[in-house]
């Protein structure tokens, strides 16, 4: 159908042979329809007009039969007319309409007929015309004088009916013996216009078709095709025009070829030059990468070279300090070792854009608490910036999920040099650390990070050049302030590294804004802590800082009150319910004595009372004016705040005192036997059992342990594995099957190795655990619990523990520890390495120093997979320790 | 409207001046009115045959044409010779005490008319009806074998059937005949007496013997091959045999001379005073079929040979 249609639409010979053949076609078939119908109706009257004629002729004839009654004329007349083809059958009606005579064979519709006459008008009924007629007696003329009144009615009188039956089947089949001929004529017709319009565009199209064919050959490619020029004038000169065009066509064809192989060999030398400068290219990119490379690694190597005896400057220098130098002498000494640390960071600056640079870094991403991740450096900085007198704020938006993945390393890096870059150029003001929730969106988090100062600001032409590496924003700024100016350079590569912006605004003598979003994932199925019911009023004379921390205390209530101004606090004391005040002073000045505040708020209230300090603060007390009044029952917090802070908070309201008096003992003379050998970890783990009421004696190794036993029978013994002369779990073994005082005694094995299974444990007798290191205080007591069948504690343990032993001891034995690993690090001692990175991460969670275990952790990790990049990871432990013990030393520890 | 007013307007001074006429002329010449039923034409072909027949006399009377106008005013003891039933019925209504002459009358109608209207006024008439005798001699004439003459009687003309029963006998031949009801079957009547007769005649009686009888009549004698003898010249026309019957030139050259005689023996002569009656035509014709007589095998004379053949036929048997 489809080719059929396109035959006749687009082809010329299609075209030509419906221009011809339709309107013959038409017209035919108009004719034959005319004349159908025409002839169908001739049939139809012929028969109504036969039917008529024979009722009006018996009507005339038949008056005197039916006037007499005569059945033998009537059915004579009948018969005589039934004769006809078209006359089916004749009924004769007396002048009661009675039927008298009827040639009908079958059934007539007689109660059609016989109520009243039917009229002029033929009746149709079923597939028969009934046509009436009245017979009407007629008379003759007889008077010669027509007005001789008459006393009989001369007009003519009915006598009868007759009604005269025509057959329409007949004429049916007559109408289809019509429809049979004409329809047959008509297609006769119709071939035959069909065959003569084919014959006739044939003839017309003949040369056409030949002008086509040559076209076709000529489109195909064959030039030298020519058109026969036959046919009419105008055909012949189209022929003649086709040929000529053609001839042309290959000429031009000839001389095209001939320019595009004269054209295709100069292109193939072009490409051939093009090929070995390419070829030359390629070498000389390779070289540069190469010198890139070296470069980078010469930078690396060389940071390294540098800090190793910038280490042993730093460390002399401060032998030096403490060797009974004069005033000058320590002056001396005091700017060796700023300039020794400003070196060092200078280095650990070029080390961490070479590296960055080299494109080595690939993000670890892990479960984190971006709330602590950024607190951390912020917390860490914060003293540097209270010796400036400048505030220091974390502002977090109280909506933004907490629980993500990302790599907490670089976002602290991002976060501290920032924060140090503010500080740096900051010399009045604050300093505020705005953590907000650009949106969520299929479980992507858009982290937004501002570090907003009120420093000396920067000019347009200077914020244009500040993400470029080595470039600060003047040269009197690298004479005043100091640095490298890779800090922001840095900053920019590692937030591209995550996929991230980073925007800056700034105003000269107003301040800098630096303003960098990330999108991170989000944690799923993490419990948010629940919202306290307490109302805690918050006192703040600066509207930036008192802000924040409302961010803050939202997140635990909702009952949240803030006061600028302290006279408005104490009235509110007196007028509401308020369950704790929150007191946070600016750094620079004091309106009011805090001492004097803190009383009087003591004669209106007896609530928990937390007041911010920084640890400058609580080391000189003296300082904000606190000393002597210790028995107000306040708590002091640390400044800038962080999460920790306000769990102490959040802790004190809902559970009371973290620090109860009369704690429980749960482990209350019970006989202990501790085996470690590292003696941080024994003094911690002595600490922790004592303080849990326990008798115990310690021993360093598995062999003394085993000498022991022997003597004495313990409650409980807890061995560490590795141990020099016998590890513990060799030492268990021999305990156990020695058949002495210890056999059955429960034990608990230490372990900080991870992948160390409790296989061995399994098939010793006895009841024996293992504890992975870093231990939880309160898991490793409960453990001990459920070892000897005793109820289980919900004392505070851990503040328990790190009250009894000194900061500075556990600084002490990490440093000892680190300096060991760096010893065995650059003496290739991997088993020695491993071991002490071991020992490291036994100890690390103890004080919760999150980010020195990570850091160990790492480390850890790295020499167990013998990486390259060991020594820098050394280092960031080395650093993470430096920071912990600066800020330990503000205060004091 | 206006042409109606018109000739109300015309009557009435037609009306008029012949009163004022009637009034200077009754002195010397009588006056005849003369009324025509209608426009048909026999009426006029009475009237005009009437007329110059009149005018031919040397003392005819002053004949006074008219139409039935009731303005008419009449003389006592004027004559008025109405022409048709209606002209007649006319001029016995509104001039009962004037001679009354009617011309073109069926006799039964005549006889009718006279019984509701007897007036002061002498009445005649000249009636179309034949005596029956003369249909005889016309079918003795053309069937000359006939010897059972068939007729029907209906109310009016039964009392006609004992004259014609002598007359029939009189000539030797048998009459057989029927009466016929209105409530009668004509064909049950007619059927099985044509079938016994040789010859019928028609009698008219206008209270059965309609067109439709006359029809059934024809019908019945053609299937028959009975020969009919009718009254009017339509009869002949209509498939009778042959008829005898008065023409409007019979009946007015008939009447012309009624009148010449009443005007001029108006004396009580009794032959005049017979005259004052009902006349039948004194002239008649003879109509013939010759289609229906070629039919029925019947070997027909020249017209004026039948007429002579007829008339001495007739004068035979008076």
């Amino acid at each position: 159908m489809r080719r059929l249609w396109q035959f006749f639409s687009q082809t010329l010979y299609g075209r030509l042979l419906l221009l011809t053949s339709l309107p013959l076609i038409l017209l035919a078939v108009l004719l034959t329809t005319s004349v159908l119908s025409d002839e169908r109706f001739d049939v139809q009257r012929e028969y109504q007009d036969a039917g008529v004629a024979v009722a009006t002729y018996l009507a005339a004839t038949s008056d005197f039969a039916l006037y007499s009654g005569d059945e033998e004329l009537l059915h004579t007349l009948a018969m005589s007319m039934s004769e006809l083809a078209q006359i089916e059958a004749v009924i004769f009606l007396n002048f009661n309409r009675e039927v008298l005579v009827s040639s009908f064979v079958g059934q007539a519709p007689w109660s059609d007929l016989l109520p009243e006459d039917i009229g002029r008008d033929p009746l149709a009924i079923g597939g028969r015309l009934y046509i009436e007629r009245p017979v009407v007696i007629s008379g003759v003329e007889i008077e010669d004088y027509g007005d001789k009144q008459s006393p009989q009615s001369e007009t003519a009188a009915i006598t009868g009916w007759v009604i005269v039956v025509v057959d329409m089947s007949a004429i049916e089949a007559e109408r289809q013996a019509i429809l049979l001929r004409n329809g047959g004529t008509a297609v006769g017709l119709l071939v035959l216009v069909f065959f003569l319009s084919l014959i006739l565009s044939r003839g017309m199209l003949a040369p056409i078709t030949s002008l086509k064919t040559a076209v076709e050959a000529i489109e195909s490619g064959d030039l030298e095709a020519q058109v026969e020029p036959t046919g009419v004038n105008e055909l012949a000169a189209l022929g003649r025009g086709i040929n000529y065009m053609a001839r042309s066509i290959a000429d031009n064809h000839r001389g095209l070829e001939q320019r595009v192989r004269s054209a295709t060999s100069r292109l193939q030398m072009s490409l051939q030059a093009l090929q070995l400068k390419n070829v030359e290219l390629e070498e000389e990119r390779q070289k540069a990468e190469e010198a890139n490379q070296a470069k980078s690694d010469f930078l690396a190597r060389m940071s390294h070279e540098l800090r190793t005896p910038l280490s042993s400057i730093q460390g002399f220098v401060r032998l030096l300090e403490q060797s009974g130098l004069d005033a000058s002498e320590q002056q001396y000494c005091t700017i060796i070792e700023q300039a020794a640390e400003q070196l060092l960071l200078l280095i650990n600056d070029i080390l961490e854009h070479a590296r960055l640079q080299s494109g080595a870094m690939e993000l670890d991403l892990q479960p984190l608490e971006i709330i602590a991740c950024i607190e951390s450096p912020v917390r860490l900085l914060g003293p540097s910036a209270y010796e400036k007198n400048i505030e220091v704020i974390i502002d977090v938006d109280p909506e933004l999920p907490v629980f993500l993945y990302g790599d907490s390393q670089r976002l602290r890096q991002v976060v501290s040099n920032l924060v140090a870059n503010a500080i740096k150029f900051t010399e009045r003001g604050h300093i505020l650390v705005r953590l907000m929730n650009g949106g969520v969106v299929d479980d992507q988090v858009t982290l937004v990070l501002e570090v907003e100062d009120t420093g000396i600001g920067m000019s347009a032409q200077q914020q244009e050049k500040v993400f470029e590496a080595f470039t600060q924003a003047d040269t009197t700024i690298t004479r005043r302030f100091g640095g490298t100016g890779l800090g922001l350079s840095i900053v920019q590569t590692l937030v591209a590294l995550m996929g991230g912006e980073i925007t800056l605004h700034s105003e000269e003598s107003v301040g800098t804004t630096v303003r960098v979003s990330a999108s991170l994932a989000l944690q799923v199925g993490h419990r948010q802590i629940g919202q306290l019911s307490a109302s805690i009023a918050v006192f703040d004379p600066l509207a930036v800082s008192r802000q924040s921390l409302g961010h803050a205390i939202q997140r635990m209530t909702n009952d949240l009150r803030l006061y600028g101004h302290f006279d408005v606090l104490v009235k509110d004391l007196v007028m509401r319910d308020i369950d704790a005040i929150v007191i946070n002073l600016p750094i620079d000045e004091f309106e009011h004595s805090l001492s004097d505040m803190l009383v009087r708020l003591r004669e209106f209230t007896h609530v928990p009372i937390f007041v911010f300090l920084p640890l400058r603060g609580l080391r000189g007390k003296a300082a904000f004016n606190i000393s002597g009044i210790e028995g107000l029952d306040i708590t002091y917090l640390v400044k800038p705040w962080a999460t920790t802070e306000f769990f102490t908070i959040y802790n004190t309201l809902k559970h009371g005192s973290p620090i109860g008096s009369g704690a429980a003992v749960p482990l209350k003379n019970v006989k202990v036997l501790v085996a470690e050998d590292n003696d941080f970890s024994r003094l911690l783990l002595s600490t922790l059992l004592e303080k849990a009421g326990c008798e115990l004696q310690a021993v360093d190794n598995g062999r003394e342990a085993l000498v022991l036993c022997e003597q004495s029978a313990f409650d409980l013994l807890v061995f560490d594995v590795h141990m020099p002369e016998l590890n513990g779990i060799d030492a268990l073994v021999e305990i156990r099957a020695s058949g002495g005082l210890n056999t059955a005694t429960p034990a608990v094995v230490l372990t900080a190795d991870v992948l160390q299974h409790e296989d061995r444990l399994d098939s010793l007798p006895g009841r024996n655990k293992m504890m992975h290191k870093p231990f939880d205080n309160t898991r490793l007591i409960e453990l001990i619990l459920t070892l000897l069948n005793k109820q289980p504690c919900r004392m505070p343990l851990q503040a328990v523990a790190t009250q009894r032993i000194p900061l500075a001891q556990f600084f002490q034995e990490v440093e000892k520890l680190l300096a060991s690993a760096v010893e065995a690090y650059q003496e290739r001692d991997i088993g020695l390495l491993r071991e002490i990175t071991h020992q490291l991460l036994g100890i690390a969670g103890v004080f919760k120093q999150g980010e020195l275990e990570k850091q160990i952790k790492a480390l850890h990790t790295l020499i167990k997979e013998e990486d390259a990049w060991v020594g820098d990871a050394l280092q960031a432990v080395e650093q993470e320790l430096a920071h912990l013990k600066a800020e330990a030393g503000e205060e004091g520890l | 409207m206006q042409e109606h007013k018109v000739n109300l307007l015309a009557r009435t001074l037609t009306g008029i001046v012949l009163s004022v006429f009637t009034l200077f002329a009754s002195a010397d010449r009588r006056s005849v009115y003369l009324l025509l039923s209608g426009e048909q034409p026999y009426y006029q072909q009475v009237s005009q045959v009437f007329e110059r027949a009149l005018a031919e006399q040397p003392n005819g009377p002053r004949i006074l044409a008219s139409g039935l106008d009731q303005s008419l005013q009449v003389a006592a003891g004027s004559m008025v010779v109405a022409i048709g039933s209606r002209a007649s019925e006319f001029a016995l209504k509104r001039f009962s005490k004037a001679d009354i002459i009617s011309l073109l009358m069926p006799v039964a109608a005549w006889d009718e008319l006279h019984k509701h209207l007897p007036g002061l006024g002498r009445r005649a008439a000249v009636v179309i009806d034949q005596p029956l005798q003369r249909a005889l001699t016309l079918g003795q004439l053309l069937v000359p074998n006939a010897r059972q003459v068939g007729a029907v009687f209906g109310p009016i003309s039964v009392g006609k059937r004992t004259h014609l029963l002598r007359v029939v006998q009189h000539r030797g031949m048998e009459l057989v005949y029927a009466d016929m009801g209105s409530a009668d079957n004509p064909i049950g009547v007619l059927s099985p007496l044509v079938q016994k007769s040789d010859l019928f005649i028609a009698v008219a009686d206008r209270a059965v013997f309609n067109k439709s009888v006359a029809k059934w009549l024809l019908y019945l004698s053609f299937r028959q091959k009975v020969s009919v003898i009718g009254f009017s010249q339509s009869y002949a026309k209509a498939g009778a045999l042959g008829a005898v019957y008065s023409s409007p030139e019979n009946i007015g050259r008939h009447g012309a001379e009624l009148v010449m005689k009443l005007l001029a023996q108006e004396q009580d002569e009794p032959s005049v005073a017979q005259l004052w009656g009902t006349n039948y035509p004194k002239y008649y014709t003879l109509a013939i079929n010759r289609e229906v007589a070629r039919a029925l095998n019947i070997r027909v004379p020249e017209l004026e040979t039948l007429y002579r053949e007829f008339q001495a036929l007739l004068e035979s048997y008076r």
